[in-house]
């Protein structure tokens, strides 16, 4: 079938949206100092960063994952206003400033705080940890998961959780054997994007956790700090950032594509 | 034991069901859309609550209107129109879901799964994938993944639907085969799959179960229940004599013989007639070589542009589809003799 053809006045704009999209990116990746590039990242402050993003960004994916899924799960299938205001508030922090979401969190967990002072008579001292870094991350991240994820659930019309129940699986073998596997292409990619939105935190991060070398101090918040003394550090780590976010990119487009065709 | 005893109710389907399937039995259920024949099937299956009443399979109450078992600890296979296989296991392990979930050791629940496919014959299949089969062999598998739990109940909601004539000719021998012996209910609009499988009819209109009896009765003088209820053809019972079929009064009917269930000299047989290849005549007409059969009008049923004339052959029962002008023209009425006509490329002859 021949579509009937777009406007052709369509491709300026379009054209115009796709150039300002690239000049930024292109821009960066112009000025990098690639003969200096690995003795920009080999510094001591670049390095516990770089390990500190990667630690902490692994650990907040893994927290989205365990309480993220289930609440997706749980979601999908439940209806009537207290799932409606359920669904708002699994998505809110995607479109929260931020530094909002950090005062949010500092206002209920931070030493003084309610929830946090109870805390911190067990022991456990949130605020300014790398533990804090975790928290902010899993907070502003775990609604791309949770999105993700419960979206796919929804709008997979096939009933093979009754198949699966007429054939004497319970419930949790369906979850695990049959909804799971099925939903396995908007988890990864949910995942995907969680780690990336992780990867990126700033605001939330430097309101809660603080900005410690070694300890809260991610990469986002070194390019920050680099970038008035020494441009071109925060560019090289920038550059690692865009190269992590590029795998992520084609790793959530190739599994989106999947989907598709398993459908 | 696994006799089926359904007695209840759902007030928000309008629906009230009372029906017994004795253990072992094949039940055929026929009924016009909307009459509450899923909702039959729901009901055995816990996919539906009664309002009133009860699901009982032998002396267990499986529903009633206080406590529903969950589906998963029924032991009742659902096969419906769509086979559901799982997209993401091959054909073997989606045989081998229901032992598995049972809690067979994953090499008992694979053994199982290749005898289960064997007898449906798509044991060449196992390492395919569901999206790799077609229509036939999904259904197929589908019944062999049904079976594989040893169900005590096996429910069939239309599975021929959607399948082309080779295809559904093929899954209603393998059902035959697979089905005997087993308690199952057959929801099903075609008179052919009533003859071939089940042993018993129960006929459904209005939310109501009308009539239950043994299917070769209701086949050979079906009620008007349940041939107004039934969609394809309808069919004469004889013997097979010289190709043709032989009525009990000696008249013969040509047709062609069924590739899958062709009919045999000297043993029953039946001829399957669309409705709408009957004409209705007053005179007998001459000519080529035409089934002509003399015939009683029994009753007129008005659907959409058609009439639907229920005729009365010897003992037997016919329906044609006729217009209404021709019904007007002919001054049809109950107890008009009429000759019914019927090319013999349009008549199907099956044997048993």
């Amino acid at each position: 079938m021949i579509r009937p053809p777009l406007p052709r006045w369509l491709a300026l704009p379009a054209a115009f949206a796709a150039i300002f999209l690239a000049v930024p990116l292109v821009a960066m990746l112009v000025r990098v100092p690639w003969s200096r590039f690995p003795a920009l990242l080999a510094t001591s402050s670049s390095l516990d960063a770089l390990w500190l993003s990667l630690r902490t960004c692994v650990a907040s994916t893994a927290v989205c994952l365990v309480l993220g899924l289930p609440l997706a799960v749980v979601l999908s299938r439940s209806h009537g206003r207290l799932a409606t205001a359920g669904r708002l508030l699994a998505s809110l922090p995607m479109v929260l400033p931020p530094v909002v979401a950090g005062l949010a969190l500092l206002v209920a967990l931070g030493r003084r705080a309610w929830l946090g002072s109870r805390l911190s008579l067990l022991g456990v001292d949130l605020a300014f940890t790398t533990a804090a870094v975790v928290v902010a991350q899993t907070f502003v991240a775990m609604p791309y998961l949770v999105v993700t994820v419960e979206g796919a659930l929804r709008s997979a019309q096939d009933d093979f959780d009754v198949v699966a129940a007429t054939l004497g699986a319970s419930p949790t073998t369906v979850l695990g054997r049959v909804t799971l596997p099925l939903a396995a292409p908007a988890i990864a990619s949910g995942t995907a994007l969680a780690f990336a939105r992780a990867l990126g935190e700033f605001g939330a991060t430097l309101t809660f956790a603080g900005s410690l070398q070694g300890t809260t101090r991610t990469l986002p918040l070194e390019v920050y700090l680099v970038r008035e003394t020494d441009t071109d550090a925060a560019i090289a780590l920038s550059v690692v950032l865009v190269a992590i976010a590029v795998v992520l990119v084609a790793v959530t487009a190739v599994l989106g594509r999947r989907q598709q065709v398993r459908r | 034991m696994s006799t089926v005893l359904v007695d209840a109710a759902v007030a928000s389907r309008g629906v009230a069901l009372e029906l017994a399937v004795p253990s072992g039995s094949v039940m055929a259920v026929v009924g016009p859309n909307g009459s509450g024949k899923t909702t039959l099937l729901h009901l055995v299956a816990g996919l539906l609550r009664p309002t009133e009443g009860l699901v009982r399979v032998g002396d267990l109450v499986l529903s009633d209107a206080r406590r529903v078992a969950p589906t998963h600890r029924r032991r009742v296979a659902l096969l419906t129109q769509r086979s559901a296989l799982f997209p993401h296991l091959s054909v073997l392990d989606n045989v081998a879901f229901a032992p598995r979930a049972a809690g067979a050791t994953r090499e008992a629940a694979r053994e199982r799964a290749v005898a289960e496919l064997t007898g449906v014959g798509c044991e060449a299949l196992a390492g395919r994938a569901a999206h790799e089969l077609s229509g036939g062999q999904a259904q197929r598998v589908a019944i062999a993944r049904a079976l594989a739990g040893d169900p005590r109940v096996v429910l069939l909601d239309e599975p021929m639907v959607g399948l082309d004539i080779g295809a559904a000719a093929e899954l209603r021998g393998i059902l035959a085969d697979r089905l005997r012996g087993r308690t199952s209910l057959l929801v099903t609009h075609e008179a052919l799959d009533v003859w071939t499988i089940a042993d018993r009819v129960a006929v459904i209109g209005g939310g109501r179960v009308l009539e239950t009896g043994p299917a070769d009765d209701l086949l050979v003088r079906p009620t008007s229940h349940f041939l107004a209820q039934l969609g394809g053809l309808t069919l004469l019972a004889g013997v097979g004599r010289g190709g043709d079929l032989e009525l009990a009064d000696g008249r013969h009917v040509q047709g062609l013989s069924d590739e899958a269930q062709p009919l045999h000299e000297g043993r029953p047989g039946l001829a399957g007639i669309p409705p709408e290849a009957v004409s209705l005549h007053l005179e007998p007409p001459g000519g080529s070589p035409r089934n002509a059969l003399p015939a009683v009008v029994q009753s007129l049923e008005p659907r959409g542009p058609v009439v639907r004339v229920l005729l009365d052959v010897g003992e037997q029962r016919l329906a044609a589809d006729v217009t209404s002008q021709s019904v007007a023209g002919m001054g049809l009425g109950p107890g008009s003799a009429v000759w019914a006509v019927v090319k013999a490329v349009q008549v199907r002859l099956y044997g048993r």
